[in-house]
C-alpha cells in the first residue's frame, strides 16, 4: 500500500542523501522524494511516498529515526490526501477544450505562446491518472512534477 | 582538562589530541600518510597515547575492534586519506554488524581540493556511509571538538557501532579554540531507554504461565553486561537458554540449563528446543537468517517476546508478539525487580519436565568424521581446549569451519572471552582482533583459532605483533581447503571443488622469517607438548595443525529459503 512520510531533518549537508540511502540499500522503493526547509532554516522536511505492507512501513519509519539528523518520522499514511504540483507544457489549437479540461482542476494557464500552453496544475496525488487522461486529447510536450507533500 | 588548554589557541591537529586524552583514550591503531601527518607530529610529542602501526589499514580496523570488545572501551583509528580511508570499509562493516563501537578518524585532501579528484581523495562519507552509524566531514576547525565528543556519544551508546570523522589536511592545520563539552545531548537521538513496568509485568506473566519457555540471549547481553541479571532470572525461573554466535559466554556454558549456540551451526538441541518452545524469550538480537528459523517454528503457535535496544532489530525479520525496546540489562533488570515484588504462579513442575527433555537431547551428541590417517580438527581443538582452559583465554577465530568446531569445542564461561566475526563472517578478523586483545589484557592468554585461508588474509600483522611484542598464538588447522566452502561443494554441486583448494606458505618459516615462533604439529600425542611450548614462549607463535580435509563441520541444519 502506499504511504507518504513525513520526516522533519536537520538541515545540513548530506541528509537528503542519508535519507535514499537507507530506502536503496535496504531495498525500500521511492516513488517521491521533496525535501525544502521549514520555518526555522536549521530544518527542513523531506516527504517521500513509498509502498509496503504494514510490517515494511514500521521498518522504514524506525530506520529513518535511527539516523542520527533525523528529529522526527510521521507515517501520514494512506489515508490523508497528499497534493502535488505539476507544470504541463502542451501543444493545441483547441483552447476552448483545453480550458473545459482544466475546469475540473486546480489549474492555471501561465504561459502561452502561439499554440503551446504552459500550465500550473495543484492536484491530489491520487486525482493525478485522471489529470493525464484529460489531458491525452493534447499533444504534452513535457511533464514536470514536484512529487507529493503532505501536511 | 588544564586551564592553559582552554586559553590557547590549537590547531586541528592538537584538539585531535586533546579529545582523545579527555576520552581517556591510550591506545591508536594506524597508518600514516602523507595528509594527516600533523597528526603524527603530535603523536611524535605525546607520551600518555600510543599509536600502533599496523601493516595493512583494515587491520587496524579490526584490532581496534578486538580492543573494543575485550575492553569494553571505543577503540580508535587513524588512517590516511584516499586509500587508507578505503581499506578500512570492511572493518567497518564488521564491527557495524556485531555492534561494536569504533571512532575511526580518515585524513582528507585539502577542503578546496575535495571533489577534483585530487591525489589519495575518495568520498569517504559517501563510501562509508552504509556501514557505519554515522559519519563526518569537517568543513571547520571550530566544529572538530564537538563533533569528536558527539562521535564518542554515538558510537558507545544505543546499539553501539562504528563512527567516520573524515577530516581534510587544512582543517588539521589551521587554528581554533579548544571547548571540550562534558554534557553531550543530540537532538533526535535517545539511545537509552529503560522498561515499562506493565510491560516486564505482562513479559513475567507469559514466561511463568509457559510450560516450555525457551531465552535466546544475543550479543546485545554481552553490550549491557547483563550476564548476571540473565543468569539469575534464568535460574530462578528454571528456563534454558540458547545464545546466539555473538552471545556465547554471556551464560556459562557449563552450565545445566544452557543449551549452546542456536542457529544453522548451532546446537541441534538448541534448535529443537526454541522450534519446539511455546514462549521464547529473545534478548539483545536482531534475529538474523542464520537462526531465524526455528524461531518461526516457534511463533506458529508459541509466543515471541523480543527484547532489543534497537527498535529496527524488533518485528523486521519476525513479528514479535510483544516488543520491548530496552536495554538488556535494564530489562532484566526491571523483569527481575517486578519478581521480586509482587507472587507470580510459575508453572514449575511443567518446566521441569521440559528441561528434563532437552537434557536428554543433549546428551546424544555425536561428530561424524571420515575415515583419516591425519588429525581430526575438532579433536585438535577438544585438546586445545583442555591445555589452555585454566588460562581463561581469550579466543579470536577467523570464519569457516574452524569457527564452528571452535565454538562447539570450547566452553565459554564468560562474556568478552570469544572474538568472532557473526554478522559479516569476515576472513581476516581474528588475528588483528587479537592484537588488539592483547593490548586490551596485557596478561591474558591470547588465541587466534584460524584455518590456512583465513590467516593469509592478514599474515602481515604479525610483523605487527613482533615489533609491539604481542604474543598472539595463532593456530592454524590446515586442512589445504577453504574448508567451508568446500563443505558446500561437496554436499551441493557433488564435489567439484572450484577454487576451493588452497596452497599455502610453509607457516613455520613463515613465523621464523617474521622472528616469531613456528610450530608443526602432525599427531596427536604432540599437541599437547607444542601448546606448553607455545604458551612458555613471550611472543607471538604459529602452530600449524595438519589436519584432514575432509571433514565436516556438523551439526548441518538445513535452512530453508
Amino acid at each position: 500500500m502506499k504511504h507518504t512520510i513525513s520526516i522533519l531533518v536537520k538541515n545540513e549537508s548530506g541528509v537528503l542523501s542519508r535519507v535514499s540511502n537507507l530506502f536503496s540499500s535496504r531495498g525500500y522503493k521511492i516513488e517521491s522524494i521533496t525535501m525544502a526547509p521549514v520555518l526555522d532554516e536549521d530544518y527542513a522536511r523531506a516527504t517521500i511516498t513509498t509502498f509496503g505492507d504494514d510490517l515494511v512501513i514500521e521498518q522504514i519509519t524506525r530506520q529513518l529515526n535511527k539516523l542520527i539528523p533525523v528529529i522526527n518520522v510521521s507515517d501520514i499514511g494512506a489515508k490523508n490526501s497528499s497534493f502535488e504540483l505539476a507544470f504541463i507544457k502542451l501543444e493545441t489549437s483547441n483552447s476552448a477544450d483545453l480550458l473545459k479540461t482544466l475546469a475540473n482542476f486546480d489549474s492555471k494557464i501561465i504561459e502561452k505562446n502561439k499554440t503551446i500552453y504552459t500550465i500550473q496544475v495543484v492536484c491530489e496525488e491520487k486525482k493525478y491518472p485522471a489529470l493525464i487522461k484529460g489531458l491525452s486529447n493534447f499533444e504534452i510536450i513535457d511533464i514536470v512534477r514536484s512529487g507529493a507533500v503532505a501536511i | 582538562m588544564s586551564n592553559e588548554v582552554l586559553d590557547r589557541e590549537l590547531t586541528g591537529a592538537q584538539i585531535f589530541m586533546e579529545c582523545l586524552r579527555n576520552e581517556g583514550v591510550d591506545t591508536i591503531f594506524g597508518y600514516p600518510g602523507a595528509i594527516i601527518l600533523s597528526i603524527y607530529e603530535e603523536l611524535f610529542h605525546s607520551k600518555d597515547i600510543t599509536h600502533y602501526l599496523v601493516r595493512h589499514e583494515q587491520a587496524a580496523i579490526h584490532a581496534a575492534e578486538g580492543y573494543a570488545r575485550v575492553s569494553g572501551k571505543c577503540g580508535i583509528a587513524l588512517v590516511t586519506s584516499g586509500p587508507g580511508a578505503t581499506n578500512t570499509i570492511t572493518g567497518l562493516a564488521n564491527a557495524y554488524l556485531d555492534g561494536y563501537p569504533l571512532i575511526v578518524f580518515t585524513g582528507q585532501v585539502n577542503s578546496n581540493l575535495i571533489g577534483n579528484d585530487a591525489f589519495q581523495e575518495a568520498d569517504v562519507v559517501g563510501l562509508t556511509r552504509s556501514c557505519t552509524k554515522h559519519n563526518y566531514l569537517v568543513k571547520d576547525v571550530q566544529d572538530l571538538a564537538r563533533i569528536i565528543k558527539e562521535a564518542f556519544y554515538i558510537a558507545t551508546t544505543g546499539k553501539p557501532g562504528p563512527v567516520v570523522i573524515d577530516i581534510p589536511k587544512n582543517v588539521l592545520e589551521s587554528k581554533g579554540n579548544f571547548n571540550y563539552t562534558e554534557d553531550m545531548q543530540l537532538e533526535g537521538y535517545s539511545p537509552k531507554m529503560e522498561l515499562d513496568k506493565n510491560l516486564a509485568s505482562k513479559a513475567l506473566k507469559y514466561l511463568c504461565e509457559a510450560k516450555k519457555p525457551v531465552i535466546l540471549a544475543g550479543g546485545g547481553v554481552l553490550t549491557a553486561e547483563a550476564s548476571q541479571e540473565l543468569t539469575e532470572f534464568a535460574k530462578r525461573m528454571n528456563i534454558p537458554v540458547t545464545t546466539t554466535m555473538m552471545g556465547i559466554g554471556v551464560y556459562g556454558e557449563d552450565d545445566d540449563l544452557n543449551l549452546g549456540m542456536l542457529g544453522v551451526l548451532g546446537n541441534y538441541w538448541a534448535n529443537h528446543a526454541v522450534s519446539e518452545c511455546d514462549v521464547l524469550l529473545a534478548i539483545g538480537t536482531r534475529l538474523n537468517d542464520r537462526i531465524l528459523n526455528p524461531v518461526l517454528n516457534c511463533v506458529k503457535s508459541g509466543k515471541l517476546i523480543h527484547i532489543d535496544i534497537d527498535p529496527c532489530a524488533i518485528s523486521k525479520t519476525v513479528k514479535a508478539n510483544m516488543e520491548i525496546t530496552a536495554d538488556a540489562k535494564e530489562a532484566l533488570s526491571s523483569i527481575i525487580e517486578e519478581l521480586n515484588q509482587n507472587w507470580y504462579e510459575n508453572n514449575s513442575e511443567e518446566k521441569t519436565n521440559w528441561v528434563a527433555q532437552i537434557k536428554q537431547m543433549k546428551s546424544k551428541k555425536t561428530v561424524p568424521v571420515v575415515e583419516s590417517e591425519k588429525m581430526h580438527a575438532h579433536r585438535v581443538l577438544e585438546k586445545i581446549y583442555e591445555c589452555t582452559k585454566e588460562y581463561e583465554p581469550i579466543v579470536a577465530t577467523e570464519v569457516g569451519q574452524h569457527q564452528i568446531w571452535t565454538v562447539q569445542n570450547f566452553n565459554f564461561k564468560k562474556p568478552r572471552k570469544l572474538l568472532t566475526s557473526g554478522g559479516l563472517g569476515t576472513m581476516g578478523f581474528g588475528f588483528p582482533a587479537a592484537m588488539g586483545a592483547c593490548l586490551a589484557e596485557r596478561n591474558s592468554l591470547v588465541l587466534d583459532i584460524s584455518g590456512d585461508g583465513s590467516i593469509q588474509m592478514n599474515i602481515q600483522e604479525l610483523a605487527t605483533c613482533v615489533e609491539y611484542h604481542l604474543p598472539v598464538k595463532v593456530l592454524i588447522l590446515n586442512n589445504g581447503y577453504l574448508g567451508m566452502v568446500r563443505q558446500w561443494q561437496e554436499k551441493f554441486y557433488e564435489g567439484r571443488y572450484c577454487g576451493t583448494q588452497i596452497t599455502s606458505p610453509d607457516f613455520v618459516k613463515v613465523a621464523e622469517a617474521y622472528g616469531a615462533k613456528g610450530i608443526r604439529v602432525e599427531r596427536e600425542e604432540d599437541i599437547e607438548r607444542a601448546m606448553k611450548e607455545a604458551i612458555d614462549y613471550d611472543g607471538p607463535v604459529f602452530i600449524d595443525f595438519i589436519v584432514e580435509s575432509f571433514d565436516f563441520a556438523y551439526p548441518w541444519v538445513e535452512k530453508r529459503d
